[in-house]
């Protein structure tokens, strides 16, 4: 159901620090989710953040999945990051930090196995995509960096983030990657024909060794999740 | 995560709060107090307390909330007596060495342009200069921006889209001493030495088709002199398609065979409009400007964005998005359109037609024709989705192409319609606002003023006298070096880059003079419309808004920052980490929306203009606001 793959970037390998990608994934009889989140290098905290942001969403969305799945847009945002705030600000409180030193992106995807539908927020310079029969659908772009990447708690980020619920329409498998890994799949914006062959065919292992071999400097993170409906059999 | 510019512009902002965190002057105490007299037995005394309170909290005086006016009053009397203060004349001084401290920490054109080469071309060349880099792409690429097409005889002839290849072959045949020459050989023969045909060129030879059209060209984009007339706009065009930039064409929701996303490391828009083209005042501060007559060259700092509404740019746009055709074809090809439909000389008022959701073609709307290339939902009305032909036919039909002798294609349709009648409104909300200041009304009373008072009222905006030290210095460097030395943080600096720097303040306290310089409160026309001449003008309003209704006297630079921008100091969302409660729940959310204070920045109007943001990554941008924090400062 879940795939996960995350490699600490050669930055941070050679000065001794941790991974400040964090994977999280939970499923309950309706609902499905995987998020990711990416800690901003420069904050005290990014690790520890970006675990936090990734750990509120998915329960937040894994108990509240019903309202999360029909709220609006603004609605779904303004859930998300309130409830990934106060959850830094507790912390922050706790090792008498600020809110701000545990900066993170923030990508998750909610699946309602009974409406079959995907709700999807995100914050950031990850990106979320479909993969099916047709091809690829974009579902989250890379927020716009022009004027500085949004995080979990830049002010008025819920007016920036992508919040929405769509239905599957086509889509197998849903995929969200951090910024350190998709620029690998990319030449230019376009996806490899490599990278694409591989997550068409769902060939997770040889999409990890690709990654393994383009080991770059940035923290690489992706997680899958394996939508496809399957019809339950009615008795005669 | 964030690229290098962009940490480094967080930390200017977070410097220059540091910095003038602690420079505070008796007159914000002074009006702070009397702010609290007015307002006793008010609603908005707490608040006006608290104000109060912040401030004497920086001078290191601790008051609750609880005591009598006439204490506060004592105590603050107390303070101003204390010789606690800094002189203004030492606040100049220190404000002045805090912005020249800013200037250095912001890469120059050249910098940002050498560190883009490198990125697109993964170093291709090695170590030599910019300029140099520039060049032999444009000969390994663009095959020295010309192309070969049948002539109408049935021969071949050479098409020049900036002229320059003869003499470059010459150059290298005459220093390798061959009467033939390989592409390799002319690369590897290209020096420096090539630069020099430059020098005492006439004007005509430096010109796009003068002989020494393509080396002036690569010159100039390497020294960051941007010129007038739309040549370094189409150069950076150029330089696009040479260099193997993206432009990001959003597509329709749904699954499609490949995937393309946005890349901000490539595209043209984020690096060349927003990144080079945008951060232009630190060229003031660089040796290429020593001797250049500053008549001759763009000193607005905005630049000019992607203009949607010239075919041409639409033309460049879409070869660049083409994602199967290499840096030649694309330059040969769109060359050839662009001359097709110039060929034309055709104005809009020829087209009448009506698109099928109502628009009217050629209503000369940069929103609408920004709609052409931005709207997604409709596939069929996606004009980057069409084949060349289609695109032809569409641009003929429905952009101006008639030049009336007197333009370049590139500067077509420039005026900006909707940006000037936003700015029109602006300047009368100003005009308003000086009226109710001069009268002394209610700021938020809906005052009508007629023309004639928008005009009189326009000449008491003020000049920003804490940059007037910069005259007295402007024939005493000596003297300013004297005075901010003792101040400079970022390391020791020579007398050349202190008097480049008055040059840059110059042309800043020029662009920003309301009165005087380039006048931009008194723009005429849409087609002399600008970012700059918008956001000078709401620098002004600002200015006023200080006076009016304000309390910025408490605010540090970032914020002050942020308000300019359109953040309200007083918003109160979901998005304020001060407002988190950790036992709001759901249906808190759900049950008492946001309260937002309306938005009544800068960005609000930008964005309607379609002009970029205000940024910290913008020098122009962050020297304007800096300019708001320390009116009233000092």
């Amino acid at each position: 159901m879940f795939r996960v793959f995350s490699l600490k970037g050669k930055r941070h390998e050679e000065k001794r620090q941790s991974n400040q990608d964090a994977v999280k994934s939970g499923s309950n009889g309706r609902f499905s989710v995987i998020t990711l989140a990416d800690g901003v290098s420069t904050c005290k905290k990014a690790r520890q953040g970006a675990q936090i942001a990734c750990r509120v969403t998915k329960d937040l969305m894994l108990v509240n999945g019903d309202y999360m799945a029909s709220c609006s847009g603004s609605e779904l945002a303004r859930s998300v990051v309130y409830h990934v705030n106060c959850e830094l600000k507790k912390q922050a409180a706790c090792d008498q930090l600020k809110p701000e030193d545990y900066s993170s992106t923030l990508s998750s995807v909610l699946y309602d196995k009974q409406q079959n539908t995907l709700t999807i927020f995100s914050v950031g310079d990850g990106i979320i995509f479909g993969v099916g029969k047709g091809g690829f659908r974009p579902l989250a772009m890379p927020g716009d960096s022009r004027y500085g990447t949004s995080v979990t708690t830049t002010v008025g980020v819920t007016r920036e983030a992508v919040a929405r619920t769509i239905d599957l329409d086509g889509i197998d498998t849903v995929w969200i990657f951090s910024d350190g890994a998709w620029r690998e799949l990319f030449d230019r914006g376009l996806m490899k024909r490599e990278a694409a062959d591989l997550l068409e065919n769902k060939n997770y292992q040889g999409l990890k060794e690709l990654l393994i071999r383009h080991h770059s400097s940035d923290d690489m993170s992706f997680i899958a999740m394996d939508v496809t409906h399957k019809k339950r059999r009615t008795l005669a | 995560m964030e690229g290098y510019s962009t940490v480094r512009a967080r930390r200017v902002l977070s410097d220059l709060s540091d910095e003038f965190r602690i420079m505070i002057s008796k007159e914000p105490l002074i009006r702070s107090l009397e702010r609290l007299r007015q307002a006793q037995g008010k609603s908005d005394y707490l608040g006006k307390l608290k104000t109060l309170l912040s401030l004497l909290e920086k001078c290191g005086v601790e008051c609750g909330t609880k005591e009598t006016f006439a204490f506060y009053e004592k105590t603050v009397n107390d303070l101003l007596q204390s010789g606690k203060f800094n002189s203004v004349a030492n606040i100049n001084r220190r404000m002045l060495a805090a912005v020249f401290d800013m200037t250095r920490m912001y890469d120059s054109p050249q910098e940002y342009l050498n560190q883009l080469v490198d990125r697109l071309t993964e170093g291709r060349w090695g170590n030599v200069s910019l300029r140099l880099k520039l060049l032999k792409q444009f000969i390994a690429e663009g095959n020295m921006l010309s192309y070969e097409k049948a002539a109408a005889d049935g021969n071949k002839k050479t098409v020049y889209i900036y002229n320059g290849k003869t003499e470059l072959t010459k150059y290298a045949k005459k220093k390798l001493g061959v009467k033939t020459l390989s592409k390799e050989q002319l690369l590897d023969a290209m020096d420096e030495g090539v630069f020099d045909l430059l020098i005492g060129a006439q004007k005509k030879m430096t010109d796009p088709d003068g002989k020494y059209g393509l080396i002036k060209m690569v010159n100039d984009l390497a020294s960051g002199l941007f010129r007038t007339g739309g040549n370094t706009k189409r150069a950076l065009y150029m330089f696009a398609m040479v260099f193997g930039m993206t432009f990001y064409v959003e597509t329709p929701d749904q699954m499609r065979r490949e995937m393309v996303i946005p890349d901000p490391q490539t595209d043209i828009e984020t690096n060349l409009f927003v990144g080079y083209y945008c951060n232009s005042m630190i060229r003031f501060m660089q040796e290429d400007y020593d001797h250049v007559d500053l008549s001759a060259v763009d000193t607005d700092p905005g630049g000019s964005g992607i203009n949607f509404k010239n075919y041409a740019e639409i033309v460049y746009l879409y070869y660049i998005a083409r994602r199967d055709m290499n840096p030649l074809q694309k330059l040969c090809a769109s060359n050839e359109m662009i001359l097709a439909i110039d060929g034309m000389q055709k104005n809009l008022s020829e087209t009448a037609e009506t698109t099928p959701d109502g628009h009217q073609m050629g209503e000369g709307n940069t929103c609408f024709y920004r709609m052409l290339v931005y709207r997604p939902a409709d596939e069929n009305s996606d004009i980057f989705l069409m084949n060349e032909g289609e695109l032809f036919d569409f641009l003929r039909d429905n952009y101006a192409s008639d030049r009336q002798q007197r333009l370049g294609f590139m500067e077509l349709s420039n005026e900006q319609n909707t940006a000037f009648a936003i700015y029109l409104e602006l300047r009368k909300r100003l005009a308003q606002q000086l009226k109710c200041l001069d009268k002394g009304l209610d700021p938020f009373s809906r005052i009508e003023v007629t023309e004639e008072e928008i005009g009189y009222y326009l000449k008491t905006c003020r000049e920003n006298t804490s940059f007037n030290p910069v005259r007295m210095y402007q024939d005493n460097i000596d003297g300013l070096i004297e005075d901010i030395k003792p101040y400079v943080r970022t390391g020791s600096f020579s007398r050349e880059e202190i008097v480049r720097f008055v040059r840059l303040l110059g042309c800043f306290m020029n662009i920003l003079d309301p009165q005087g310089g380039q006048k931009r409160l008194y723009i005429k026309s849409a087609d002399h419309m600008s970012r700059t001449a918008l956001l000078v003008l709401y620098y002004h309003y600002f200015n006023v808004r200080q006076q009016l209704v304000m309390d910025l006297d408490t605010m540090s630079f970032e914020q002050t920052f942020g308000f300019f921008g359109g953040l309200c100091p007083r918003e109160n969302s979901a998005d304020s980490p001060l407002e988190y409660d950790p036992n709001y729940t759901l249906d808190d959310i759900r049950n008492k929306p946001a309260r937002m204070v309306p938005d009544d920045g800068v960005n609000t109007l930008l964005k309607a203009a379609y002009y970029q943001p205000l940024s910290g990554k913008n020098v122009f941008d962050i020297m304007t606001v800096f300019s708001s924090y320390i009116m009233y400062k000092a």
